[in-house]
């Protein structure tokens, strides 16, 4: 019967190069399609084109780069076909399902700069998370996005104002006043 | 250098230091140490940094998804060092002399042959021994999966059996047995255990089981399940006795 014949399997390569990325791979993913179940489909369609052409990266450390462009292209694929199933309305969208820290006051705050960033531009969540990940130099992150190194500065810095106008308006929303510390050093000691 | 220019050049340098020896910000590393303002914008600008890179890091993917990678790998096609016989421009010639025997046999011969049950399992059986089953997309929602398969011509209007229905997906494919469109579902049933659901047009098959009475199969290591419902047969494919696979019914 005719079917296809397929290359032989390397699973410990492969395994290496999913206990290397798929983590970070995850965060971008879930960063760009803000959905759980999307961000799993994306880190494992990712991996469905490396295990398909990986072989063409004869640089070793060229693959993290390429897994992270190719799950940025899938997801712009996605996009433009109209096939994302996010709902930008679902008010859990923004919130991280999982978020990993042994203090509840430090989860509290992770989870809302997460929202903070949920909440801002494409473009700008989308370079920003590739910064904070600190995995790629901002000349990786120009090649992943496929924009000129120029703009990758550029971007950044808006995106880090964007990001701070959003911090700081999250701030005076809770009622709290921001006080340089120049002023709290300089501010006498009460005792009792 | 002006500060301004400065502090956009400085939001590219990465907190924990990654960049030090990128020549790009040495000028302006070395203005931050000479200009008090500068290094202030540069400390503030750096805690953030930690605090956002903290944040990110918070995010975890969910407990099996680094399993359902390796797992998926087993059905994937692996970047393997190719031979020169597997190189892309012997490939597409290769392809070629494939696609014009291909033609000339679908030529000569005008309709698909029709399909025996013990025919797929026999083939499922030979795919899975061989590690020849590839998955086409690596998708786990229902609605994606019968898009794709749709797409690619397969069987798609089907619903998975209660017992697998809240199963793990890891993807899809269309396979073809002799001409004929067959859409093959893998499932993560637990740790690293795969299961495969065949959806087959009930019309391709010369021998379809009796709707509504399920029939339990061994082959070898492999277990299979085959009933019909409607203008469909299934067959569930796992490893195990044919009495385990009864439990995806």
């Amino acid at each position: 019967m005719p079917t296809e014949i397929l290359p032989p399997l390397e699973p410990m390569d492969f395994e290496d190069i999913v206990n290397r990325y798929y983590e970070d791979l995850y965060r971008f993913a879930f960063s760009l399609a803000r959905n759980r179940d999307e961000a799993c489909d994306l880190t494992q369609q990712t991996y469905a084109v490396y295990a398909e052409k990986g072989w063409q990266v004869r640089d070793a450390s060229k693959v993290k780069s390429w897994l992270f462009t190719t799950l940025y292209r899938e997801f712009l694929r996605l996009r433009e076909r109209g096939r994302r199933l996010v709902s930008m309305d679902d008010e859990n969208a923004a919130v991280p399902e999982q978020v990993a820290a042994s203090d509840t006051e430090r989860s509290v705050e992770h989870a809302e700069l997460l929202d903070i960033l949920a909440s801002l531009d494409d473009g700008h969540r989308e370079i920003l998370t590739l910064f904070y990940l600190q995995q790629h130099a901002y000349k990786d992150i120009a090649g992943i996005l496929e924009v000129p190194i120029g703009t990758v500065m550029s971007r950044l810095s808006r995106a880090k104002d964007a990001l701070r106008k959003k911090l700081d308006a999250a701030v005076q929303q809770k009622g709290i006043t921001v006080i340089p510390i120049d002023s709290i050093q300089k501010r006498p000691v009460q005792n009792g | 250098m002006d500060n301004d220019h400065a502090k956009m050049i400085l939001s590219a340098y990465r907190s924990d230091g990654a960049d030090a020896s990128d020549p790009i910000f040495a000028e302006t590393l070395a203005q931050a140490q000479r200009d008090p303002e500068l290094a202030r914008w540069f400390a503030v600008e750096r805690a953030l940094d930690e605090r956002m890179h903290a944040a990110v890091q918070s995010v975890r993917p969910p407990a099996n998804l680094k399993d359902s990678l390796l797992l998926a790998a087993k059905v994937s096609r692996m970047p393997a060092h190719r031979a020169w016989w597997a190189r892309p421009a012997w490939l597409a010639a290769a392809a070629a002399i494939v696609l014009f025997a291909g033609l000339a046999f679908f030529a000569l011969k005008p309709d698909r042959a029709p399909m025996t049950l013990a025919g797929v399992t026999s083939e499922m059986a030979r795919l899975q021994r061989e590690d020849r089953i590839s998955l086409g997309a690596m998708i786990s929602d229902p609605a994606q999966i019968q898009r794709w398969l749709k797409e690619h011509d397969g069987p798609h209007d089907f619903a998975a059996p209660a017992g697998l229905a809240s199963q793990m997906r890891l993807g899809c494919q269309v396979l073809d047995i002799n001409g004929n469109k067959v859409s093959l579902v893998c499932f993560q049933v637990g740790g690293q255990q795969m299961v495969h659901l065949l959806v087959i047009d009930r019309r391709r098959l010369s021998d379809p089981p009796v709707v509504g009475k399920p029939i339990l199969m061994q082959e070898g290591e492999l277990a299979f399940a085959t009933w019909t419902e409607g203008d469909r047969t299934y067959v569930i494919a796992g490893r195990g006795r044919a009495e385990s696979i009864r439990q995806w019914l």
